[in-house]
Formats: C-alpha cells, sequence, structure tokens
C-alpha cells in the first residue's frame, strides 16, 4: 500500500470537481472561440471595406482575457470542492478511515484539480490557435507571448491552488477556509508594498523595483492581478517569465507544506475553526495585523491624518475581536484573546522599525564616482503603453562613459541629502525613474534620479555621447510582428505598407546617429526611458527638429516582441529625415483613395456642405451627401500650421472663403491626376465627411458614412492666414 | 487481537476516554455499550485509525493501526453518522471500494444489494434513512474484512432487516473467523448476537463479560416456607438484593443453578421458584455490586 497516488482516488477526485471544470471550460472555450472569431471577422470586414488589412498582432491577454477566471474563480472552487471533506466530522472520518496514507489522498485529490486545469488550459488554447491558423493572412501570432501568458495563468493558479490547500490542511470550516487562503495569498505581499511605498515616501530616491523581489508585486501573480485593477501597479504582469517561475515556486511550497500539514491533522479538527488554539490565535492576529498596517504605513505618510489613522487601528480591533466572535460562536471567549493585542502591537512597531532602519540605509550611501562601476536606465511600466523598442535596447546597455558616471555621483548625491530634508518636493524636477547603479564592490543600487532642466541637459547629452549611441541609436527593430501606417490618407494595401516600411528602412538606415538619436528624442520614442524636456530648447544644437504632431504628419507604428516582451515603436515621418517615405506615403494615400475621394469631391461640387434633412427627402434613389470638410496644413517656410473644419452651419462663414485657393489646388490635382506631394512646399490636407444614403419609402437611410482625405501642395501665397504657429 | 492500552483521548477540555483497557480476541463478537458520551464511538474510530490516541496505544495484531493502510485495508467500519460521495449511487461507491480495498468482492455486492431490493444505480442521497444504512452495511461487508466495527448500526433498520443484518454478521465471524465489535445502548438489541459484552462508562470500562457467563451465573429464586424465616436461612448461596413479602422470599442469587437447586430443596419449601434473569436484569445487579446504578447509565 506504499503509494503516493491511489488511481481510485484519483478519479473520484476528478468526477468531484467535473461540473466545475466543464462550466470552467464551457466559459472560457466560448470566450475563446468568441474572441478569435471576432478578429477574424474584423480584419475580413477591414479587407473587404479597405482591399486590404494590416496584420493584426495576437498576444497574451488577446489570446484569451477569460484565463483569468482560472485563478480567480475556477480553481478555488475545485479545490474547496474536492477537500470540502475536511469541514465536517462525518466526511473527515470517511475518508481517514480509508486504507491509505493521507498523503495519498492529497496528492491524488490535488492531482485531479491539476489535470482539469492542464487539459482545459491545452484544448482552449488549441481550439483559438486552429481558428487563428486557418485565417493567417490576418494575423500575426506572438507565440512567445501566448506561451508566457498561458505559463503565467498556470503558475498563477498554482499559487492559488497551493494557498487553498495549505489553508484547508490547518482550518475546519468554509469561512476560515477563505479567510486562510487570502491571508496566504495576500498577506505577505501587502506587507511587503506597503513597507516599499513607506520607504519610498521617506527615501523617494529608491526607485520602483529597488529592493529587488519584494519590491515589485508582479512576483506574486495573484496580488499583481489584484494591484493592477485597483491601480496600485501598472504593466503586463503574464507576459513575465520570471513572475510565472516565481509564482509557480511559490505555489509548489505551498502545495507541499499543506500535503505535510494535511498529514499531520486530525480528523477531530473538521468544523472547528483551526487546528489548534495556537494557529486559531495566529489567523486571528494575522487578520487584523492585514488591516493595522495600513494605519501604520498612513502614520509614516501623513501624520496629520490622525483620525484615519486611529479610525484604522479601531477597524483592526474590531476585525479582531469579529473574527473571535464569528468563528467561536460565543463572546465567552473575547477576554482570553485580549493579552495577544500584545503581539499584534509589536508586529506593527517592528514593522515601523524596519521602515526606519531601511530609509535611513538608502539615504546614506557613498557615491563617490570611483566606487561606481557602471549604470543602466530602465524603462518606467505603464498600463496603457507598451515600452518601444529602443526603450529595451536602452534598458540592456550597460553605461560606463565616464562623464556620465560622474554626473550620476554628482546627482545622486544632491538627491540623497535632499531627500534628507523633510521639506524638499522631489515632484516638480524631471525624473529618471528608474537607474540601475552597479558599484565596484558588486553591489547594485535601484535609484530614481530627480534633476532640474539644465541638469537634464546636461545628462541627457553625456548619455548621448556614451555608449547608448551606438546601442540604442544605431538599428530598428529586426523583429516586427505588426506594422501600420496611420496617415491622414488611408487605405494601404499590405504591399504599401511594406514597401513603405522598407523605404523608411532604408532611410533611416542612411542617417547619422546623431540625427536619428535627435528625432527619436524629440519624437518620444524613449518616453519610457529618455523622455523629451523643454530644456532640449534651450540648447543651440541646430541638429535638432521640431516636434511634428502639429503638422497632421504620416506615422509608421511598429509592433511586435523584444524577447518575451511586446513593444511598440511609433515613428513620425519626418519629409526632413526621410522624404521618400514621406512622397511614398502622400502618393499611396492619394492614389488608392482618388477615385473614390473624386466621387465625394463632385458630390461636393454638385450640393456643397449639406445636411440630411429627413423632413425633405431627396427625389434621387439614394446618393452621397458631404456634410463636413477639413482643412489642415503646414508652411514649412513660415513655420505656420491652421486647422479649420466647416460643416453646414458655417460653411458660408468668412474664414471659408480663405479655402476657395485651397479648393482650386485640389480641383486641379484631382483633374490632373497629380498624386505627388512636395514637402519642401506648403501642405494641405482636405478631408471630406460624407454618409452614402437611400430612400424607401420616403424615408432616407444611411448605409456608411466615411471620411477620405487627399493630400495637395499650396502656392505660399495662398497659404491661409491662421492665430497657430508650428 | 484488538488491544488497547491505557488509551487517553481528549477533545479539548473533554476526556472522551481515560486510560482504558481492553482486550478483544479474534472471532468473537464482541458489544459495546454505553450511554451518549460514554466513548464508544471515539473507541471505534481509533480502532479504525480515524483518531490517534493521546497516550496509550491501539494495536491490531499487535501493530498499531493509525496511518497504517496494511491493517486498515481489513478493516470495514460503519460509524453513526453515515457518508456517501455526493450524488453518488451505491454503484459508484463500490467501484471506489473496490479500487481501494484489495479483497472488495463485487459479486457480492451484487447480490447483496438483490437481497436487500435496494438499486445500486441511484444516488444513495434518496433513500431512507434504513435503506442508506443498509447500504453502507452491504458496502462495508463487501470488502470481505477480519474486522468488522459497527457503530449503533441497528437504529433505523425494521426487525426483520435487523435480523438479516445479525445473521450476516455472524456469517461472516464464522466463515471468515472475522472479529466484530457493535455499539449500542440497547442491551436487547446485543444480547443475542455477542459472545462478550462490555459496559463503557465516562471513557473507561467498568464491566465485561461473557454473555452466555453473565445469562447463567444469575438467577432469581422465589421461595417460601410454612415456618418464618429470614436471609440467614440460605447463608450457604451468594445472595443479592433479598426481598421478602409475606412469605415468600425472593432474591438473586449468583453461582450454579443445580446448586442451589439441591440447597433449596434440602430445606423443604412450599413454594420454589428459579426464574432466568433478563441481561438487562443481570447488568443492573452486577454493576450494583460494583457500586453503580446502572439504570442511569443506560437511560
Amino acid at each position: 500500500m506504499k503509494q503516493i497516488i491511489n488511481k481510485g482516488l484519483y478519479k473520484e477526485g476528478l468526477k468531484q470537481t467535473a461540473l466545475v471544470a466543464v462550466i470552467y471550460f464551457c466559459i472560457v472555450e466560448l470566450i475563446g472561440a468568441v474572441v478569435a472569431f471576432s478578429n477574424v471577422s474584423y480584419a475580413a470586414n477591414q479587407e473587404l471595406n479597405n482591399g486590404s488589412v494590416e496584420k493584426m498582432l495576437i498576444d497574451g491577454i488577446d489570446f484569451n482575457p477569460l484565463y483569468m477566471l482560472s485563478f480567480a474563480l475556477f480553481v478555488p472552487l475545485m479545490g474547496l470542492v474536492a477537500f470540502h471533506f475536511l469541514n465536517a466530522r462525518n466526511k473527515s472520518d470517511f475518508y481517514h478511515s480509508l486504507p491509505h496514507k493521507r498523503k495519498t489522498i492529497f496528492v491524488s485529490y490535488t492531482l485531479s484539480i491539476i489535470t482539469w486545469l492542464v487539459v482545459i488550459l491545452a484544448i482552449t488554447s488549441l481550439t483559438s490557435f486552429c481558428i487563428y491558423f486557418l485565417n493567417a493572412r490576418y494575423f500575426s501570432i506572438g507565440f512567445q507571448s501566448i506561451f508566457t501568458y498561458i505559463f503565467t495563468i498556470f503558475s498563477a493558479s498554482i499559487l492559488v491552488l497551493g494557498a487553498g490547500l495549505l489553508a484547508v490542511s490547518i482550518t475546519g470550516t468554509i469561512f476560515t477556509n477563505i479567510i486562510t487562503a487570502s491571508l496566504v495569498l495576500f498577506l505577505p505581499r501587502t506587507i511587503m508594498t506597503l513597507f516599499v511605498m513607506t520607504v519610498q515616501r521617506n527615501a523617494p530616491v529608491l526607485s520602483n523595483g529597488g529592493l529587488g523581489l519584494i519590491s515589485d508585486s508582479g512576483y506574486n501573480l495573484v496580488f499583481g492581478f489584484a494591484a493592477s485593477i485597483l491601480g496600485i501597479s501598472s504593466g503586463d504582469i503574464f507576459t513575465e517569465v520570471n513572475y510565472g517561475i516565481y509564482s509557480l515556486i511559490l505555489g509548489v511550497i505551498y502545495i507541499i507544506i499543506g500535503g505535510i500539514l494535511f498529514s499531520l491533522r486530525k480528523s477531530e479538527t473538521a468544523g472547528s475553526p483551526a487546528l489548534s488554539k495556537k494557529v486559531h490565535a495566529i489567523i486571528r492576529i494575522s487578520l487584523s495585523f492585514f488591516v493595522s498596517v495600513i494605519a501604520t504605513t498612513v502614520l509614516f505618510n501623513n501624520t496629520e491624518s490622525t483620525v484615519t489613522i486611529i479610525a484604522l487601528y479601531l477597524i483592526s480591533l474590531v476585525v479582531y475581536f469579529s473574527y473571535e466572535i464569528i468563528t467561536k460562536k460565543t463572546f465567552k471567549t473575547i477576554p482570553k484573546t485580549v493579552p495577544a493585542l500584545g503581539i499584534l502591537a509589536a508586529l506593527n512597531v517592528v514593522f515601523a522599525l524596519a521602515v526606519v532602519g531601511v530609509s535611513s540605509t538608502l539615504l546614506n550611501v557613498n557615491w563617490e564616482v570611483d566606487r561606481i562601476d557602471s549604470i543602466s536606465i530602465s524603462y518606467q511600466e505603464d498600463m496603457y503603453q507598451s515600452p518601444s523598442y529602443e526603450d529595451y535596447l536602452m534598458d540592456d546597455t550597460t553605461i560606463k562613459n565616464p562623464e556620465v558616471l560622474n554626473l550620476v555621483s554628482e546627482l545622486l548625491t544632491q538627491n540623497q541629502e535632499a531627500a534628507k530634508i523633510e521639506e524638499n518636493n522631489f515632484y516638480i524636477y524631471n525624473s529618471f525613474n528608474h537607474i540601475i547603479v552597479r558599484m565596484k564592490n558588486g553591489k547594485t543600487y535601484h535609484r530614481s534620479l530627480y534633476l532640474s532642466d539644465e541638469d537634464y541637459l546636461r545628462f541627457q547629452q553625456a548619455i548621448l555621447k556614451s555608449e547608448v549611441k551606438e546601442s540604442v541609436f544605431s538599428e530598428i527593430p529586426e523583429e516586427v510582428g505588426s506594422i501600420s501606417i496611420n496617415s491622414m490618407t488611408q487605405n494601404f494595401t499590405e504591399e504599401d505598407t511594406n514597401n513603405i516600411y522598407n523605404t523608411f528602412k532604408e532611410e533611416v538606415t542612411g542617417l547619422s546617429t546623431d540625427q536619428w538619436a535627435s528625432y527619436l528624442i524629440t519624437n518620444g520614442t524613449l518616453s519610457s526611458t529618455l523622455p523629451y524636456v523643454k530644456a532640449m530648447e534651450m540648447a543651440e544644437d541646430t541638429t535638432q527638429t521640431i516636434t511634428y504632431s502639429s503638422q497632421n504628419l504620416p506615422s509608421i507604428s511598429l509592433s511586435g516582441y523584444y524577447g518575451v516582451k511586446k513593444y511598440q515603436s511609433i515613428y513620425t515621418i519626418s519629409p526632413d529625415l526621410t522624404p521618400k517615405t514621406f512622397s511614398l506615403i502622400c502618393e499611396l494615400g492619394n492614389t488608392n483613395s482618388k477615385e473614390e475621394f473624386l466621387s465625394y469631391w463632385n458630390a461636393y461640387q454638385e450640393n456643397g456642405i449639406q445636411y440630411l434633412d429627413y423632413d425633405q427627402v431627396p427625389d434621387s434613389e439614394g446618393g452621397l451627401s458631404v456634410y463636413g470638410i477639413n482643412f489642415s496644413g503646414y508652411n514649412p517656410d513660415t513655420n505656420a500650421i491652421f486647422d479649420e473644419y466647416y460643416n453646414n452651419s458655417n460653411a458660408l462663414g468668412s474664414s471659408f472663403d480663405q479655402m476657395e485657393p485651397i479648393l482650386t489646388a485640389l480641383d486641379k490635382a484631382l483633374q490632373n491626376n497629380i498624386t505627388t506631394v512636395d514637402y519642401s512646399k506648403p501642405v494641405v490636407y482636405v478631408t471630406i465627411d460624407a454618409e452614402k444614403y437611400v430612400v424607401r419609402n420616403n424615408d432616407i437611410y444611411i448605409t456608411n458614412s466615411e471620411r477620405l482625405c487627399y493630400i495637395v501642395n499650396l502656392d505660399p501665397k495662398d497659404f491661409p492666414q491662421s492665430k497657430y504657429q508650428g | 487481537m484488538i488491544k488497547a492500552e491505557q488509551v487517553t483521548k481528549n477533545f479539548g477540555s473533554f476526556c472522551a476516554l481515560k486510560e482504558m483497557n481492553c482486550q478483544i480476541p479474534k472471532g468473537c463478537i464482541y458489544g459495546l455499550i454505553g450511554s451518549n458520551g460514554a466513548g464508544k464511538s471515539t473507541f471505534l474510530r481509533m480502532i479504525t485509525g480515524v483518531y490517534q490516541a493521546d497516550s496509550g496505544q491501539i494495536t491490531l495484531e499487535g501493530q498499531p493501526i493509525y496511518e497504517n493502510p496494511a491493517m486498515k485495508a481489513k478493516i470495514a467500519y460503519v460509524p453513526d453518522e453515515l457518508f456517501f460521495l455526493p450524488n453518488a449511487s451505491m454503484k459508484r461507491m463500490a467501484t471506489l471500494y473496490d479500487s481501494l480495498f484489495p479483497n472488495f468482492d463485487m459479486k457480492r455486492f451484487n447480490e447483496l444489494t438483490a437481497t436487500f431490493r435496494l438499486n445500486p444505480k441511484v444516488s444513495v442521497n434518496s433513500f431512507s434513512k434504513g435503506m442508506k444504512r443498509q447500504a453502507a452495511i452491504i458496502l462495508a461487508l463487501c470488502r470481505k474484512p477480519e474486522y468488522i466495527f459497527f457503530d449503533e448500526t441497528f437504529d433505523g433498520l425494521d426487525p426483520v432487516m435487523r435480523n438479516l443484518v445479525k445473521n450476516l454478521i455472524i456469517s461472516d465471524v464464522l466463515e471468515n473467523n472475522a472479529t466484530a465489535i457493535i455499539t449500542s445502548h440497547s442491551l436487547r438489541e446485543l444480547e443475542d448476537t455477542c459472545d462478550q459484552l462490555a459496559l463503557l462508562h465516562q471513557g473507561g470500562i467498568v464491566f465485561e463479560s461473557d454473555v452466555q457467563n453473565l445469562k447463567t451465573s444469575l438467577f432469581r429464586v422465589q421461595v417460601a416456607f410454612p415456618f418464618d424465616f429470614d436471609e440467614t436461612l440460605f447463608s450457604e448461596l451468594e445472595m443479592l438484593n433479598y426481598n421478602k413479602k409475606g412469605s415468600v422470599a425472593s432474591f438473586i442469587v449468583r453461582g450454579n443453578r443445580e446448586t442451589a437447586q439441591e440447597v433449596l430443596k434440602s430445606k423443604a419449601p412450599i413454594l420454589l421458584d428459579i426464574l432466568p434473569l433478563s441481561l438487562e436484569e443481570v447488568f443492573v445487579h452486577e454493576m450494583g455490586a460494583l457500586g453503580y446504578a446502572f439504570e442511569n447509565e443506560l437511560n
């Protein structure tokens, strides 16, 4: 009988959890298929409407967003169902009377839950993959990201399962099962997060991630997920393999501990709040510490919030006694729990002392330049945007340039001294949120660097002359999953997109490193690591180019993977640096949309700007109605821009008269089939909004609403007067 | 042999078993009687390996039972509070037991379900209390156990079923040399099934004896003489509970019935009746001799 797993018990575990597993499978399979088919449908529609489709990048969470339910709902449910026998005497006695060691029961049932998890993830993933493979022309599949996502989901599920098994092994009611599992999952990381937050408040020089594993809430995937929902943390935690590995190991450790405790557990614990009075007290103290430590954190961060602090401490006392009353179902044991409040108080004191100690250590580092070996500049996580390719290159670059290291030494020392003065407000300065400083003695520090505008400029200039110049500014992404062209004109086929991208690559490769570096910084491509600040305008360096956002210039967006991490780099197509690419985009856009744009133009010329009046139904069966025209443009000679929109209500306004030369130029371009654009001359984008309609039974029905653009050159003397200057 | 030596078991501040000692020989049908809270169920759970003793030792064939799958495989235990797998049918339970117990006899299972007229394919939850108990008994006996432990098992069974179950137990004991322990708080239930009886009270065995011996060792005598007499007339007999009304004396005698009869006849009574006692009456008097008020223990 020396078995670790028993086939009969394993099958029984599968049967008992089958209902939950089947519901889980149905929901996840359905949503996965719906998401995949929706993407196919969207891509197919795009192809139908535009004649082309840009490949959609399918990665991580996009693959199946409901995988989160694995660890958030279904695995915990399966755990509770399989091990519910531990909460009732007769059930517990039954299992413990079976001719097997307790560990056999534990392992067999645990494996049955893991089996369901693996099978369901495998089958649902396969379904989604099949749908995407069958429609491969529409999609770029991020395999690495997807497999990482599935792995992290599995890891998070194992973590939740482990916490649950540990909890049921030491408690004997549903209520205490859930409370204890929640404490196991969330309390350690909550303490760490509050600790780091408080230390950062006291020592703002510490960057995010500055205290290693304890700084990063993503390592506990379940906590990280909850924190991201609450807005406490950012970043896509389910694409980080390290997080998955850590959570998996932690989950396995919990399972092992749970197994050991299960084997030691007495059957008579069923129905009791905990294994013993001591365990019960530990759970009670931990639960109230969860609340009281928040109060202690607030005490550090804002001593003026007296009412909040007192209220939080009182709440923790209420939690403390309430837990006792709920679990013991009597008030009589309350007096006996009072002495243990001393332990609760002591824990808070230890927490506070630890904060003070660590903060003090952080603010007393010797930053002499002779002690610094190198630095790196790490990207800032953003919930809404992936870092760019260049941000990742920067993150991987080790900087040993002496000028940079001197500056870092000087600035870190200044920051450290300033942080010791409580009144000093760092938030008015520019900052590098995450600098990694490697010392010659082997230690590594993670710091935020705060700089004035002048210091920022010095620092940036030094970085641009360092190793960063070659490592970051000498390439554009090689591994590209998806390319999209953003332009006022649309209708780019896949061939057009590839053509534009290849032209762009060729032109960029021909640029000098300085030109490209300057462009990337002012374009904001390095917003996560080397953001553009106003300080740049103070320089006399003539290689600078001005920002492009006001000129309605097209851009090319590249998405893909840097290892397992997703990047997105958006490059504005500068007519100065990449004139061929710019011209190509304008020409292709004009060429592709000319025919349709001509029909809009003819409709405008026939009827002007009109608004469909549902009370005055036209006699025709249907047609095209132009309801708005937008004119925007840029004059490179004067740096002037303008942007005017006209609809039915202001079509006859005085400023519209200024647009007459534009309309003439447009007409000429359309009649003479001029599709090319010379950016050295004033450029105007004419965008027409129109609706296609049909008339049935004396009613107007809108069948389609579109916007098309055509780009033309304009004589400088005809460029409209505008209050805006670029 | 089942042996308990100085076994103690506590639940918090409540002492369920206190330095309990007993030996139950192989092939015996052992009846354990006691009031609610006496420790019967606790004892059975301990010899089933569900509970572990806080002190002392319980062994089966000289081996501990707790976390001993080899010993547990020989045991069939039907508790007072039954449990079946959620929504399980008897068939599903049997399938599980078949995979867990090496001697499980599926053929016997089919025969017994037919005998008891239970549908093995429907959920046990749909059975009545009595039917659930029958199902539990069938599943237990189909394991072909060497040790059968029934905890107040006859509760909820009708008289016909009760007899059927008793016969099954006796048959298993005789055929397989199995040992059975049956607990109850009713002596009448155990009287015609058990070889040995023990009374458990406040965590310890206070009285233990062979049933046959109990039945024959005590008897009631009713005697009358034409002359006046008192209890000294019967000084040769071991007498309990002497009672005289008028010229008729009634008393309990411990000893050999024939010998006592000869002694009494020699005194030329005008009335002599020797009547057997019920097991309950025997217990009352034996406990009385030990200083316990037996009526209170059994009610």
